[in-house]
């Protein structure tokens, strides 16, 4: 299958809860230095459970449909199965074979969600390199 | 219209470049990037490592005599290409990155003192921006940006204003810009930042494949490029500095190669240029480095010129009938040289190079290691087209409805 397969398109050109939420909790930016892309994402919790989100950015349709299709999972997720969402999980959900130059749009939605987790348990963020490791490993 | 004669039969040209000679579509618009090889450039090196190969100013020996030979040819062959006046100017490194290093590691470390200034222009490469601002962190130096106006013309008016400020000792900037293929008029800036006793060094890291580049005549005191933009292989580049400047500059790297005597207690430095190169050399690179600038200085620079303004011309024609495409840089073509980079309204750079790469266009999308230039027009990322001697016109014309193609296939 194609990169840009009919559903990573049809996410790109209608991007889900693209906005800002109400009574957001936490929210994050990570971004990919290499071309530019940017992704913020909101979230609120309520007894650590995700109970809305919303986000921002701007990218490639890559990076972008990555998000848009990620924030359908998550609310109503609770944050311990937010967190453990893997590199391999990214995959399947992106569902595109993916080559190695476009590795960091495909993980951007998923680092960006490990660290705005983090961040509101006030840990240290997650760096790519670790989560290329976790992906290789 | 103005018409441009052009009298490079590129037929020929491409049937020299074995990378050119795919089956499938592949249309190479990467130069600015890395230039393909010619046969005889790969030859020269699969000749020589067959057949001649030694290490060089070793051993007493007929093959490493012969070695030692060829690499001083390569030498010899940079100091004509780039018209130095002695050969002891001319030194190998692996390529711009490190010839820009070496001149903030050595001459910058020796010299600049805290509040002394380097300028650079916002047209700068990262490689031209990094060093320098590695020195402002060790040693407080400042560095101080030339603004560009909107087509990426450097500001004249600030960088007199710049240079009259008394404190630049360098000014270290770009002989073309390697994403808006801006060619800032170096001779002239050379010599108005002389007269402020200012030194020169030139990124010409681009503007080496484009351009017949004569140092004596822009009295650079430094010029820095990588033999693999001019169709030699990756690996070698050359900093060529004046005599004067070499002398009294320290060792870059230390190790063999670069010393007269070593003691327990002391070293005593060999003469340039062998002092700043330490450690075994890219020797079979420089063969091929050799035959890359025979191979491309038995073509004449004029025609290499009017070819290239001719894609140019292309290249501007084709990308402004696409809706939503912006260029960058230059607003007449004939301004523009070697590369012209564009956005486009509906399309992020990443995937229209992607889905262009698909049908074997090769561009880059990104910000091509210019992030301070591309932060200054406001943009995360653009699409390089870059444009070679290889390259015909056809290519480039084919290349605006591919990226129609890519944009509808994005936008639906
Ligand atoms: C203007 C400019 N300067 C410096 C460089 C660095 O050259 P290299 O990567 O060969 O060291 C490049 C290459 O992209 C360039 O275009």
């Amino acid at each position: 299958m194609d990169l840009y397969a009919e559903h990573i398109l049809e996410h790109h050109r209608h991007p889900r809860q693209k906005s800002p939420i109400a009574n957001r909790t936490i929210e994050h930016t990570e971004n990919n230095p290499a071309c530019g892309d940017a992704i913020t994402l909101e979230l609120k919790i309520v007894k650590e459970m995700i109970t809305d989100c919303g986000w921002g950015g701007s990218g490639c349709a890559l990076s972008q449909a990555g998000i848009s299709m990620l924030v359908e999972k998550l609310k109503q997720m609770p944050i311990e199965d937010a967190i453990s969402l893997s590199p391999e999980d990214m995959r399947a959900l992106l569902g595109v074979p993916l080559t190695t130059r476009r590795l960091q749009c495909a993980f951007l939605p998923l680092l960006t969600l490990r660290n705005v987790i983090r961040k509101w348990k006030g840990k240290p963020l997650q760096t790519w390199a670790e989560l290329f490791e976790e992906d290789l490993a | 219209m103005l018409s441009l004669c052009v009298s490079l039969d590129v037929t020929a040209i491409r049937r020299q470049f074995p990378a050119l000679q795919k089956s499938e579509q592949f249309v190479y618009l990467d130069t600015a990037a890395s230039a393909q090889k010619p046969e005889t450039v790969l030859r020269a090196m699969d000749a020589f490592s067959r057949q001649q190969y030694a290490n060089v100013h070793r051993g007493l020996y007929p093959h490493s005599d012969e070695a030692t030979d060829r690499y001083e040819l390569a030498r010899e062959s940079v100091r004509s290409f780039v018209n130095a006046q002695h050969r002891a100017e001319i030194i190998f490194t692996k390529g711009t990155t490190e010839s820009l290093n070496l001149i903030a590691r050595s001459w910058g470390h020796a010299t600049l003192k805290k509040g002394d200034a380097v300028a650079l222009t916002l047209l700068e490469h990262h490689s031209n921006i990094v060093p320098w601002l590695q020195l402002k962190e060790e040693k407080g130096i400042e560095v101080v940006w030339i603004g560009i106006d909107e087509q990426g013309h450097v500001d004249r008016k600030e960088l007199s204003r710049i240079l009259r400020k008394g404190n630049i000792r360098l000014l270290s900037m770009t002989g073309l810009s390697n994403v808006l293929g801006i060619r800032p008029p170096i001779a002239d800036i050379i010599a108005e930042a002389h007269r402020s006793e200012a030194l020169v060094a030139i990124d010409a890291a681009q503007l080496i494949g484009h351009h017949a580049v004569s140092v004596q005549e822009l009295d650079c005191d430094f010029l820095a490029f990588s033999g693999h933009k001019v169709y030699g292989p990756t690996g070698i580049g050359a900093l060529y500095a004046k005599r004067e400047l070499l002398r009294s500059m320290p060792p870059f790297l230390g190790g063999g190669m670069m010393i007269r005597e070593v003691r327990q207690d002391g070293f005593i430095a060999a003469d340039a240029p062998q002092k700043f190169e330490a450690g075994t050399p890219p020797i079979i690179e420089a063969v091929g480095l050799t035959a890359a600038l025979e191979w491309l200085g038995k073509i004449q620079w004029k025609d290499i010129e009017a070819h290239e303004a001719a894609l140019m011309k292309t290249a501007y024609a084709t990308l402004k009938t696409i809706p939503g495409v912006r260029i960058l840089g230059p607003r007449r073509f004939e301004e523009a040289c070697g590369c012209v980079s564009f956005v486009c309204e509906s399309a992020h750079p990443h995937d229209l190079s992607e889905l262009l790469g698909q049908e074997g266009f090769c561009l880059r999308a990104g910000h091509h290691c210019a992030q301070p230039l591309h932060e200054h027009l406001g943009i995360p990322a653009s699409l390089r087209v870059s444009l070679a001697l290889y390259n015909t016109e056809e290519e480039v014309r084919s290349l605006g409805p591919a990226i129609m193609r890519a944009v509808k296939t994005l936008i639906g």
